[in-house]
């Protein structure tokens, strides 16, 4: 008996490519096609108002090599990234571990306490830590000025980005607290009990056992803290703005300055958008990076 | 059912709702828009009421909701829509024309017809009523009528029942007469009506963002934007406003050169503006077509003063504001001896005016300009040179008095950290004596003035202090900053929302004047009272600066000049000759660049 085989729909390719369609035409539409339409529009002069470009190749990115306000941004950016991240994994980490213990009384409400200002939203986290910095009425100074110290000029432009540092940490520590914590977790108890009969003290336990098996989800932490440290916006529009000192600028605000600002009328769509391109490399090198130190062996016991 | 069915399901009927929901009022938009008989009752005629072409204004502000000045010209603009479709009905009554008979007929008198009956019948009624019912049935059936699109007018519901009666009575005779025939057409006037609407767009200082994907597809951009000289540089690099002193195709005359339509008509627009305001309306970017012709009406301009809390300034001592700069900084050491701040700031806000009016009383704006955009060297290779350069000794000793404003402690110490708007809140609350602001605070202090005690609060304002060996001209000089309309040339109305910038403009400045302190730049307005400290160095001031270097070099002064200055201003310790050198290195390196043709 001869049985056919049964007839594929339009071919070897058009059942699959039925049922790809509408995923690849909203990739295309909504992702692919801006993405290389920015890349273009990067290399073009272009105020954003007209649908004339001008084609300029690479010269928006020579005057963005150029643009002294650029490179200020991109060192606030980074200083956020590593300073940042110093105290932002550190504090995370200390909660973490210390929130693990299970026989920490009131463990659920620090847990909630910590991480409560997550579900605040960037601009209600910046308009608080304003009030709390402001130099003449903050809450910051003037109980400076109750223990009978100096004022601080929180928001000056010294100051600023470390002042947003400050606020960042604050705002995002709970929600790393919670993807470590998970991490922590995972851990099997058999471990630190095994460190334990062995007469590994607490500080040996954290540092052999706990940072060791959390590797993987540090890893992915960090990729976070990176990616979220470059494209960092809300928090310090709405602390700094509306006239952000170009001192204090991060690369996403400088971005929506060239781009939008509506206080000059300088409209530079083109170099906002070469600014965006260069930030995505950067995000995709750093991303890289880390990616390649997740794929070395992680640690089994 | 499975769980994908049913949100389908209630995904259908939700686009259903909506669509009939669309639907629906779209007829009731259709029905608003219906032309309509209209019976004079005075008159004993009718009229036919042809909707004309509903005319919309699209109107982007660069003031949001709110804001005082949004307020006045909301109610400014509500009452030209009223009296602008007055007048275009107003346009002079003609027979119906052969071309509109059949919509007349069909639209109009045709139902009138059918109605005939009901419309007897309702009316006996109405006689047969005892004189209480008489009253209610009369405006009953007047409604009835107008929803079969026959109005009664020159009559109201307030009017004797008998009288409203006898109107009814009068309508159907009419009615019946014109129904059959009797009457010619020609009887009947027609009457354009027209529904002016002005869409308001209160879009604070986005209104240009707001607006660029309108302007990108060309579709609903603003008839008119509202803003300053920023917005308005913005726009013309765009060809994107009209010249207001060209006239529009099919016109003999420009907009300014017609009449000031809604003030004096008798005048052309262009005298109801104080001159200097109005040329404050050209582009202000070295182009050799643009710069010629004015773009923007300047209905409000603003000026930067010193104000000052009178009950401070009784408390050092002090019994009348300065003239001159040697005065102001003896007034700040006067009331710095009575343990109050002379000054107060929120960071590097408004420091550029310390410069701009220094520069001024001390070189005069020409001068700047020509240090900033520079002069023609006559070297080959080096087009432009800054002249006078910034190493002039006066640059240095202007630059020198702001470093000693800030070296003798005039701010209050929490300046370079504080944000908008601690300064005013510790202005208001007598923190400090003085503060340098633009004319809107005023505006902006109302709210604290109220809620301060006057023991403690009494706002004042003085001019700039006269700089002492400057051009005497520079010294009695003022300084305004001008807000108004630009009309864009992708707008649907253009000649429609010609009419509204001149009706503001005649209209609406008794309000923003009294109401929200603001100077006007129309002749005929009267200064803000609240203002009075500068009112007359102001009003006879025979110039008035206003351009700046942020028009004419927009690049330079955001990437140049503000940043290296600010940082000047808000250091603790700061060089001049430091300050000079780099600004005189930069700007040398930005005219060897093309100046600001250099950043296209």
């Amino acid at each position: 008996m001869i049985v056919s085989k049964p007839r594929r729909l339009g071919g070897w390719w058009g059942a699959p490519a039925l049922f790809l369609a509408p995923a690849l035409v909203l990739f295309v539409v909504l992702f692919a096609f801006p993405a290389a339409s920015s890349l273009y529009v990067s290399m073009c002069r272009w105020s954003g108002f007209t649908p004339h470009m001008e084609f300029v190749g690479l010269h928006t990115f020579g005057r963005l090599a150029a643009d002294m306000k650029f490179w200020n941004a991109l060192r606030n950016n980074f200083w956020i990234m590593g300073a940042g991240g110093v105290v932002f994994f550190g504090f995370a980490l200390v909660f973490a571990a210390a929130l693990n213990d299970r026989d920490l009384r009131g463990r659920k409400f620090f847990q909630t306490l910590i991480f409560f200002p997550s579900f605040i939203s960037a601009v209600g986290v910046a308009t608080f830590w304003k009030l709390l910095y402001d130099s003449k009425s903050g809450l910051l100074n003037l109980s400076l000025e109750g223990l009978g110290a100096s004022p601080v000029q929180w928001l000056a432009s010294e100051n600023a980005i470390n002042a947003a540092v400050v606020m960042l940490v604050w705002a995002e520590v709970g929600g790393m607290m919670i993807l470590l914590l998970a991490g922590m977790r995972r851990i099997p108890k058999d471990y630190y009990e095994a460190a334990e009969i062995d007469g590994a003290s607490s500080g040996q336990r954290f540092l052999y056992v706990t940072v060791p098996m959390m590797r993987e989800v540090m890893l992915i932490a960090l990729s976070l803290w990176m990616i979220g440290s470059m494209k960092v916006f809300g928090f310090i529009q709405g602390l700094l703005a509306p006239d952000i000192n170009d001192n204090c600028q991060v690369v996403s605000t400088l971005q929506y300055d060239y781009a939008f600002n509506n206080r000059r009328c300088i409209f530079l769509m083109g170099e906002a958008t070469a600014m965006a391109v260069v930030q995505v490399a950067i995000v995709l090198v750093l991303v890289g990076i880390v990616r390649l130190l997740r794929e070395k062996k992680s640690v089994e016991y | 059912m499975p769980l994908f069915y049913k949100l389908l399901l209630a995904l259908l009927i939700s686009a259903g709702a909506v669509l009939t929901y669309d639907l629906f009022q779209a007829q009731i938009e259709e029905e608003r828009e219906q032309p309509r008989l209209v019976f004079d009752a005075r008159a004993g005629r009718f009229t036919f009421e042809k909707p004309a072409e509903p005319v919309r204004i699209i109107y982007a502000s660069m003031f949001g909701p709110g804001e005082p000045v949004m307020r006045v010209r909301d109610k400014w603009i509500s009452r030209f829509e009223e009296e602008y479709g007055a007048r275009l009905a107003a346009s002079p009554a003609c027979a119906i024309p052969s071309a509109e008979r059949p919509r007349f007929v069909a639209d109009v008198l045709n139902p009138a017809r059918q109605a005939l009956p009901e419309f007897r019948r309702r009316l006996a009624a109405l006689d047969a009523a005892g004189a209480e019912q008489k009253g209610p049935l009369a405006q009953e059936l007047a409604a009835w009528l107008e929803n079969r699109r026959i109005v009664v007018s020159g009559t109201d519901g307030g009017a004797p029942p008998q009288e409203q009666a006898r109107t009814l009575h009068a309508l159907l005779a009419g009615l019946e007469t014109l129904a059959q025939g009797h009457a010619p057409a020609d009887e009947v006037a027609v009457v354009p009506r027209v529904r002016v609407t002005v869409e308001r767009r209160w879009q604070g200082r986005w209104v240009l963002s707001a607006n660029r994907p309108r302007f990108l597809t060309g579709r609903e951009v603003p008839d008119i934007i509202e803003g300053g000289k920023t917005e308005l540089r913005a726009l013309v690099q765009d060809d994107y406003a009209v010249p207001l002193d060209v006239p529009l195709a099919g016109e003999a005359l420009s907009p300014l050169d017609g009449p000031d339509t809604w003030g004096r008509p008798e005048r052309p627009w262009r005298a109801a503006f104080i001159p200097s305001m109005l040329q404050d309306g050209k582009y202000p970017i070295d182009d050799p077509v643009r710069r010629q012709r004015i773009y923007f009406a300047p209905l409000v301009c603003y000026t930067y003063c010193i104000f000052y809390n009178e009950v401070l300034f009784k408390r050092a001592g002090i019994d009348r504001p300065p003239r001159t700069w040697p005065e102001f900084i003896a007034v700040c050491e006067k009331v710095k001896a009575a343990g109050i701040h002379p000054l107060t700031a929120d960071m590097e806000n408004y420091s550029e005016v310390w410069m701009t009016w220094l520069v001024y009383r001390a070189l005069g704006p020409e001068a700047w300009q020509g240090t900033i955009s520079g002069v023609p060297s006559g070297r080959p290779g080096r087009p432009r040179v800054s002249a006078p350069p910034w190493t002039d000794a006066r640059y240095r000793e202007v630059f020198g008095q702001i470093r000693l404003l800030r070296d003798r402690g005039c701010f209050d110490k929490a300046f370079a950290g504080s944000a908008w708007p601690a300064a005013q809140r510790a202005f208001a609350s007598g923190s400090a004596a003085m503060m340098l602001n633009g004319s809107w605070l005023v505006q902006e202090l109302g709210g604290y003035e109220e809620a301060a005690s006057a023991r403690t609060f009494k706002l004042s304002c003085f001019s700039f202090p006269q700089w002492p060996g400057g051009r005497p001209q520079d010294q009695t000089a003022a300084l305004a900053g001008t807000g108004g309309v630009m009309v864009c040339r992708q707008g649907q109305a253009t000649r429609h929302a010609i009419e509204l910038v001149k009706y503001l403009s005649a209209r609406d400045h008794p309000d923003m004047v009294h109401e929200n302190a603001q100077i006007s730049c129309m002749k005929d307005a009267d200064f803000p009272p609240a203002l009075a400290g500068v009112a007359d160095d102001f009003r006879n001031a025979p110039i008035v600066y206003t351009g700046d270097p942020r028009d004419y070099a927009p690049r330079f002064c955001a990437d140049v000049l503000l940043p290296t200055y600010v940082e000047f201003f808000l250091a603790e310790s700061a060089s001049v000759d430091a300050l000079l050198a780099r600004l005189a290195k930069r700007s040398a390196a930005y005219l060897d660049n093309g100046g600001e043709r250099g950043y296209e």
